[in-house]
């Protein structure tokens, strides 16, 4: 039973090796650009000053 | 027939080995959550909710990556032995985590869903036939079935009511889990990063759990296939030169299409027993001899070399072999003795004590 057990970890880590970076490649090659959601702003100067003064 | 509950029976090393980890996550979602918004001069701050979100689901992921690396590099190197020991509580605390983010998720995304929030979960996206746009959620909702029976299940109640090869069967779906949960991140948190760090991380995750599988399983299929001389009657198997057997430990050897058995070495006593553990069929050859008794790397159990049985007060026993010593090579007879059988363990005056 034990090799049968050891037979199946190597059969679904061999099968997991193709099929875990084959969901993540396609899924980060097929990532629509441009559509991101807007990454946030950094603050300039001007408008850290407007901000400390709001606050 | 019934299975006797057993209370978890607690220890230092569990207390010292529960505390470092809730510390590890503690500190990891208290610097995401407080410390590193702190940091942050943007003119559109990310949601308090989502941040949470973000904090455990990520620590989730690095858990599970983490527990998952384990099990191989224990195999790979002893000295990963003591992580092991207590890595189902590990797996709770993921699980406990998993639900923190799905309320988070739940809470900011499906809030104001005019149905219930849980069942909105499986209607607000049937885009099946997609790949990108496929519903993520759902398969986060199956790594979370996954991760929760293997949480409840993972009492030694369970082990004993399943018997340990159908619970080990049945935990092996932590690798479903896994593939889900990449699957999700994906198709989900992935489609919107706006930093590489996520991407690394995430590929990081499945190139090291991968590697570390494949190496371990090369080096179990070599034990596996090795070929040792057999006699002419068929049931003695040439073990090699006692010689070769580390005192207080084993030498492994792959006997038939099923079992390995350990041939251990106490001092200039040699006995040879089953490789497999009664409690959760762990490598015993890979354990050590100590106060006279073999002792399982993974959580401790203990049986006496020359019955295999464990020492009063505890009833597990597993199977013995004989061995004879011919013109200076050890030879095992292959068919395995009723488990707790004794067998008078081999003397021989080659071997030096300590040596």
């Amino acid at each position: 039973m034990q090799r049968a057990y050891r037979k199946a970890h190597r059969t679904i880590w061999f099968v997991l090796a193709f099929l875990i970076p084959i969901i993540l490649g396609l899924a980060l090659l097929m990532r629509p650009t441009g559509t991101h959601e807007e990454p946030p702003v950094p603050l300039d100067a001007a408008a850290k000053s407007v901000l400390e003064a709001n606050q | 027939m019934s299975v006797k509950y057993v209370p978890v029976i607690w220890n230092r090393t569990k207390f010292v080995y529960d505390a470092v980890v809730l510390a590890t996550v503690g500190a990891y979602l208290g610097i995401y959550i407080y410390v590193a918004p702190m940091f942050q001069t943007v003119t559109r701050p990310i949601d308090w909710d989502i941040y949470k979100a973000q904090a455990f689901g990520t620590c989730v992921f690095f858990l599970l990556t983490f527990i998952l690396c384990i099990g191989p590099m224990a195999r790979l190197d002893k000295r990963f032995l003591p992580l092991l020991y207590n890595r189902r509580h590990l797996g709770v605390i993921t699980c406990v985590l998993a639900y923190f983010h799905v309320d988070n998720i739940l809470g900011w995304y499906n809030a104001f869903s005019p149905i219930n929030r849980y069942v909105s979960v499986f209607m607000v996206n049937t885009s099946f036939d997609r790949f990108l746009g496929f519903p993520f959620e759902i398969l986060g909702v199956f790594a979370l079935l996954i991760l929760t029976i293997l949480a409840v299940t993972s009492h030694d109640f369970w082990l004993h009511f399943l018997k340990p090869t159908l619970w080990k069967f049945l935990h092996m779906g932590i690798y479903l889990a896994y593939a889900l949960i990449v699957a999700h991140v994906a198709l989900g948190a992935l489609q919107s990063a706006a930093g590489p760090f996520m991407t690394t991380a995430v590929g990081a995750s499945v190139a090291l759990v991968v590697t570390l599988h494949l190496l371990a399983a090369r080096n179990e299929h070599l034990i596996d296939t090795q070929q040792n001389d057999v006699d002419d009657t068929g049931k003695w198997m040439d073990a090699g030169d006692p010689k070769d057997v580390p005192d207080k430990r084993a030498r492994i050897i792959s006997i038939t299409d099923d079992e390995r058995v350990a041939i251990f070495r106490n001092g200039k006593k040699l006995s040879a027993i089953s490789n497999v553990c009664a409690h959760q069929n762990g490598p015993l050859g890979e354990g050590k001899i100590v106060y006279g008794c073999v002792t399982c790397p993974w959580h401790g159990y203990q049986y006496r070399l020359e019955d295999g049985k464990s020492p009063p007060p505890f009833t597990e026993k597993i199977s013995t072999y004989r061995l004879k010593l011919e013109n200076g090579r050890l030879w095992l007879n292959i068919e395995a003795l009723p488990p707790g059988t004794y067998v008078e363990p081999v003397v021989s005056p080659m071997v030096a004590e300590g040596s």
